[in-house]
Order: C-alpha cells, then sequence, then structure tokens
C-alpha cells in the first residue's frame, strides 16, 4: 500500500520490512507488546488478533544472516500517523514536495497549498501553521544552534511561490523577518554564514541571517532551481535552466567557475570525498579534495572537480535525472525520473543496475542507518534498495 | 459584374495538396525510422518554441503570446478559411438549382452527378471546408499538449519542457513562463465557468454563421444538430483543458467572425441569423434568385429528360466583401 498524495506519513524507523507471508489486516497493537501485526508470536507470546498464521518462521534476518528480532510473522510496519488526519478537517495540502525538519519532538514542512505547518512528532496533530501566498514546493531551511551533540533549531526559512523567503521563530511560527527576491522560490534557502535564497528569475541572494541585509547577489541568465549546497568552507553550486553549473564565493558572490551540462540543472548537487581517477588504467594520479557530483536532465550524473570545476567523469542514465544522488555503503545511488536506480562507483563505473521502479521518482532518495536507500516514488510508493546490489524491495505500509 | 472564374487548367495547383502529403508522409516515415516522434518533432516542439519565443514579444505574459499566436495561426491559413467561407457562400448561391435537382432526379446516382456537375461548374469543392476545421482541430490539439508543458501548472511539468526547449539562451530565459492571464491560470481548466461559457457561445456563432444551406431536410436537422452539439462539447473540453486552450478557442472564433465579415459583409452578423431556432438565413448571394451563369460550352442544368430548366438561375455568385463595399461607395 502506498501513501496517498498529498499526505505525511510518519513511517517506523528505517521501515521494518514484513515478514513472508504476513498479512496486513491487523494494525492495532492490541497485546500491548510495542508491536504491532506481527500476526502468530512464538509459543509463550500472547496472540494477536487478526493475524493470519500462514508463516511460523522467523524469517527477516540481518545482513549477517542471524535473526532480525524475536517475533515470527511479524506482519507489516504501519505509519504512526498521517496529516492531514482522516477526521474530517478540511485541510488539502496537494503535495509536499521537501522532506520535513524534525527538532524537538516537532515535525515541520512547507506544503503546496502555501503554508508551512509544525505538527507533534509522536501524534500529528498540528502545532501551528503559517501561510504564504503562493505554493512551497521545496524543502524548508533550517538554521541550527547549540552544539553538535544536541543541536537547537533556532530558524525555519521557507521559500515561497510569493517570491519571498520567511525567517520563522521554530516555537511558534512567527515572522522573525520576510526578503522578496522579485520571483517565484523553487529551490530549498540554505542557511551558513548568510541565508543563501535562489529564485527562478536567476538571481542568487546573500542575507545576513540575523536582519535580512543583502550580502550580495549572484546574476545568471536562466531561473535557477537546485537547492543550492555548500560544497566546501567557501564554495556555493548551484544551477538551473541555463544549463549551467555555477560555483560561487559564498563570502563574495564572486563566480569561481561554471560547467556546462546538456540541459537544465535541477536535483540538487552532492559533494563528496574524491577518488584518483586517470583516463590511463593503471596511471597514478592524485585524488581531487572534493567532488561535486551534479545530476542533470539530460540524463547524466557529472562528476566535477570543486576546486577546478572541470569534469572528471559523466554517468548516462538515459532519462533526466532530477533527483539529488546518494551515496550508501561507498555506492553512489542514483536514479532517474523512469525510475531506474543505478549503482555507480566513485570513478564513475556502472556497479549494476538499472533496477527498475516502474513508477515516476522526482524525490530525493533517503540513506538509511542500515545502509540501504529508500525511495520514495510518485504516488507514494516507497521502495527500499540495497546499494551492494541494486536489489529493489517495495516497502509495505499499512493506515 | 460577373466574378471571374479562376483559372480552370490549375494542373500545378491541384497537384499541391498531392506534393504536401507526399512530402509529409515521407517525412514522418523518415523520423519513425529514426525513432523519432514525429507528430512532437514537427507539431509540438516546434509549437512550444514558437509559443516561448512569442511570449519574449509580449513582455512575458503567455496569455498575449496565445492570442498573438492565434492571430498569426489564422493569418497563415487565411486561404484555407476564406476558401471555405466562398465555398459555403458558393453554395448557398445554388441552393434553388440544388432544390430543382432534387425535384427532377428521382434517380439517386443521376441526381448525384448532375449534382456534382453542378458544383464543378460554379467552382465549388463540398469538401472545401474540411480544411480549415482539419487545422483547427490539429492546432488545438497540439496546442493543448504543448500547454501541458509550458504551463502545466506544477513544477514537475517542466522537466518535460525541458527536454523540447531548443538550446537557445533567449528560449531558456523565458522559463518559467507566466501562468495567470486575465483571471485565467493558463495552466488549469477555469473554475468560474466563465472561460466555458464565452467558448461555447463563440463557437456557437461560429457554427451559425458556417451552417451550409441544404436541399435536403434529414441535413438540415444534422446541421442544426451539430450547432448545438459542437458549442456543447467544447463547453465540456474547456471544462477539462488548460484555460490556454480555451483562449486559443475564443479569439480563433473572433478571427472567424471577421473572416466571414469579409467575405459576407455585416449581414452574415445579422442577429436573426444567430437566434436559435430560427432558419439558417440564405447568405447574400442565396437570397439572389440567380445562380452563376456556367461557363460557355457547358449546359444549364436540364432534367433526366434533357430539358432545360423551367427557371434556370442564372447570375452571379458575390464578390467579396472589400470589392462589394467599393460598389457601395459608387452607389453614393
Amino acid at each position: 500500500m502506498s501513501i496517498d498524495p498529498g499526505v505525511l506519513a510518519a513511517l517506523p524507523k528505517d521501515a521494518p520490512q514484513p515478514e513472508t507471508g504476513a498479512d496486513c489486516v491487523n494494525s492495532a497493537d492490541d497485546d500491548g507488546d510495542g508491536l504491532v501485526n506481527e500476526g502468530c508470536p512464538k509459543a509463550g507470546d500472547e496472540r494477536e488478533s487478526g493475524q493470519a498464521c500462514r508463516n511460523d518462521t522467523n524469517d527477516d534476518t540481518k545482513k549477517d544472516g542471524s535473526a532480525d528480532d524475536d517475533v515470527v510473522n511479524d506482519g507489516c510496519p504501519v505509519w504512526f500517523w498521517v496529516f492531514p488526519p482522516d477526521n474530517g478537517d478540511e485541510i488539502d495540502l496537494e503535495a509536499i514536495y521537501g522532506a520535513p525538519i524534525v527538532s524537538d519532538d516537532t515535525v515541520y514542512f512547507g506544503a503546496y497549498d502555501g503554508n508551512v505547518y509544525a505538527l507533534d512528532a509522536a501524534g500529528g496533530s498540528e502545532i501551528w501553521r503559517f501561510g504564504t501566498d503562493a505554493p512551497i514546493v521545496s524543502a524548508l531551511g533550517a538554521e541550527w544552534g547549540g552544539d553538535v551533540q544536541a543541536p537547537a533549531l533556532r530558524t525555519l526559512l521557507a521559500g515561497s511561490g510569493d517570491g519571498r523567503v520567511y525567517a520563522l521563530a521554530p516555537e511558534d511560527g512567527r515572522v522573525r523577518w520576510s526578503f522578496d527576491t522579485g520571483d517565484e522560490i523553487w529551490a530549498s534557502p540554505l542557511v551558513a554564514e548568510s541565508v543563501f535564497v535562489s529564485s527562478v528569475n536567476g538571481k542568487l541572494y546573500a542575507l545576513d541571517p540575523e536582519n535580512r541585509d543583502r550580502r550580495w547577489v549572484f546574476e545568471t541568465d536562466g531561473g535557477l532551481l537546485t537547492d543550492p549546497v555548500l560544497a566546501d568552507k567557501g564554495t556555493l553550486i548551484a544551477g538551473g535552466i541555463g544549463e549551467t553549473l555555477y560555483a560561487i564565493d559564498s563570502a563574495t558572490g564572486e563566480q569561481k567557475w561554471s560547467f556546462d551540462g546538456g540541459n537544465w540543472f535541477w536535483g540538487k548537487p552532492l559533494a563528496g570525498p574524491g577518488v584518483p581517477v586517470s583516463p590511463n588504467p593503471g596511471e597514478e594520479v592524485p585524488a581531487p579534495d572534493t567532488v561535486v557530483y551534479a545530476p542533470n536532465l539530460d540524463g547524466k550524473v557529472y562528476s566535477l572537480n570543486l576546486r577546478t570545476g572541470q569534469k572528471i567523469w559523466e554517468f548516462d542514465t538515459t532519462h533526466p535525472v532530477r533527483s539529488a544522488p546518494v551515496f550508501a555503503a561507498g555506492v553512489l545511488v542514483v536514479v532517474n525520473r523512469n525510475g531506474e536506480v543505478y549503482g555507480v562507483d566513485p570513478a564513475g563505473r556502472q556497479k549494476w543496475g538499472p533496477t527498475l521502479l516502474n513508477k515516476t521518482v522526482l524525490a530525493d532518495p533517503l540513506s538509511l542507518s542500515d545502509d540501504s536507500v529508500m525511495i520514495v516514488a510518485t504516488g507514494g510508493d516507497l521502495f527500499r534498495i540495497d546499494p551492494n546490489t541494486g536489489a529493489s524491495s517495495p516497502v509495505q505500509v499499512q493506515k | 459584374m460577373t466574378r471571374t472564374q479562376p483559372p480552370s487548367g490549375g494542373a500545378r495547383g491541384n497537384m499541391m495538396p498531392f506534393v504536401i502529403i507526399v512530402v509529409g508522409a515521407t517525412a514522418i516515415f523518415a523520423l519513425l525510422a529514426a525513432g523519432i516522434d514525429p507528430w512532437d518533432t514537427l507539431f509540438i516542439n516546434p509549437l512550444i518554441n514558437a509559443l516561448v519565443l512569442l511570449d519574449k514579444v509580449v513582455f512575458n505574459q503567455f496569455g498575449l503570446a496565445i492570442l498573438l499566436f492565434t492571430l498569426i495561426m489564422r493569418l497563415a491559413t487565411i486561404p484555407f478559411t476564406i476558401r471555405q467561407l466562398e465555398s459555403t457562400r458558393a453554395l448557398q448561391a445554388v441552393q434553388p438549382q440544388m432544390q430543382e435537382l432534387q425535384k427532377k432526379y428521382k434517380d439517386p446516382k443521376r441526381r448525384q452527378e448532375e449534382m456534382m456537375k453542378l458544383y464543378r461548374e460554379h467552382n465549388i469543392n463540398p469538401l472545401g471546408c474540411f480544411m480549415p476545421m482539419l487545422i483547427q482541430m490539429v492546432v488545438f490539439i497540439a496546442l493543448y499538449r504543448s500547454l501541458v508543458f509550458t504551463v502545466g501548472g506544477s513544477p514537475e511539468s517542466l522537466i518535460g519542457l525541458s527536454q523540447r526547449l531548443y538550446p537557445i539562451g533567449i528560449l531558456q530565459s523565458q522559463i518559467p513562463l507566466q501562468q495567470h492571464f486575465l483571471w485565467l491560470n493558463l495552466g488549469q481548466p477555469d473554475t468560474t465557468f466563465a472561460l466555458p461559457l464565452i467558448v461555447g457561445v463563440s463557437t456557437y456563432i461560429q457554427q451559425k454563421m458556417s451552417m451550409t444551406p441544404t436541399a435536403s431536410a434529414q441535413m438540415q436537422q444534422q446541421q442544426q444538430m451539430m450547432t448545438w452539439m459542437m458549442p456543447m462539447m467544447f463547453v465540456f473540453l474547456t471544462l477539462s483543458l488548460p484555460s490556454g486552450v480555451g483562449v486559443y478557442w475564443v479569439a480563433s472564433n473572433i478571427f472567424s467572425l471577421f473572416a466571414s465579415y469579409y467575405v459576407y459583409g455585416k449581414r452574415a452578423l445579422s442577429w436573426r441569423q444567430l437566434l436559435p431556432g430560427m432558419e439558417t438565413a440564405p447568405g447574400p448571394a442565396a437570397r439572389a434568385p440567380r445562380g452563376k451563369a456556367p461557363p460557355p460550352g457547358q449546359p444549364e442544368v436540364a432534367n433526366e429528360k434533357g430539358e432545360p430548366p423551367a427557371a434556370a438561375p442564372t447570375g452571379k455568385v458575390r464578390t467579396p466583401h472589400g470589392k462589394r463595399r467599393g460598389k457601395r461607395k459608387n452607389r453614393r
């Protein structure tokens, strides 16, 4: 079962796999053991109601082959809550484009209905909402304070189709400041030493996080679509409709280099450590300090040297790549719009793929703590990808 | 003044549609063989890029770009439109003779032959009205597909546009396009029902004006039905299609009104003719009870016995409106 469009669903962490033969008919933890729908328990445990005892093997194993849990036929994981709830509330989110932010037991996200929502992470109830005048089609930005061990969310940043970026207080959604970019904002704002906001009018602004003062503006000919990425301490990466990817000095707004792709850059670039890649086998070359992996709507992912902007390699998936690539278990996992998933090693060689999901994929994949990759397809289907083999399995969830 | 008959020996002119069809079919097969979608390559992609370019011309107002596109499209196809209207007018002019033939020839085959002869004599192409209609429908469908990509309503629809937009800076810099025009979101159906209503009314008027008088009661009934069916169909289409398509259709219908005025004169726009339930008023030429004189050497319409018609209509098909207006001036 998939997640309905326009719904935010809270799933069990790392989305546990259903056991073989599980029959997802019961979604209540009616024996009070913290598990739902575990079907037929082992001897001595209380039996859940509604289960179908077709499988009595504890066959959800870990990678080393040992038993993953002590429960047989533990069925399908259920989502904890959905928002908006099915209680006749007349909220219509229409769509959610960006990944939510979770902090202090609160979930924050922006929706296509133009609102920023804060929900209670435990139960999904609404704490506050803030309305903008147009759809929000990117993830919220966040300014974090505190230390690494206990980061604290200080400010939320929402870019809206009304052209403004709003700095909101996480506690109550109060507007601290807003800034008008003059055109729609489709990319997620980024907070570092400045707040970086790009707009479809081709301008990238650096704003003072405290008072929205404009520090610099970088102008291009085409609309900027990618979420700006701070690839290292001083280099900002952004691209868009003009088919050009730019590296910009984050302190001054000066262009460092640019790279022309075959089509628009829209997927969020990924910065990662470089590996030595020589065009001649056996020849030793120094590894670039940092590499930018930039997906393009021409179907390719370009690997670029962050310092020079030179192309190291390109990998062609043959269909537009809108999603950001993600590293998992040392493999660059790339999924294109047609739902074809590829595993690429850091040297640009295809490791596996394509794994066909037969779904349209636009959202960025999520790297899970067990090294697997979760892909959310358009329409709400979830897939787990093993980055070592490329094997995919649909994630069964139940309301 | 008798209207000059166009040169009949237009072998080159008669070959033109054939040449177009052969060239078109060859191009389509060549594209298919190369694994390229001919519909997209020949129609959709050029149309998308033309619309984006027009958007640049009209200062980023995509609604105005659609109107400008409609005007250009209709001007480019004006020869077909004029031919259709003249064909309709000529049909109106020969109605008395047609009725005469209906009465005289009971044998359907012979009657058909005589009617075709009559068409030839008056240079009437009974299928002449199909070409403008065909062009309009092709543009309508192509425009619908183009709007899905250009102003699809959601950001992800632009991924399709990225695969179709030519890599020219002036085009790329226009994206994303302004979706709002008047009260409309051009990429979404009009929820106020105002545009579907305007589409329905303008299509009804257009249908009424393009109705061909016919001697057959059955055909007349069919035409009456079409007068209602077409507007209804377009109303329902507009309710579900992007508003930009409706804007095109309304603008196209208004252009047709002007074209009709040019050919028929202002009597073609009489309110009496447009009222529901009224019989189609005969066109200006039809009111003149004279048909066009057959070319020299050709017999007038004769009955099955070879007798000359009792009241063989003679006369002329009216000249286009511009010329008629000149006559009015002379009268003054």
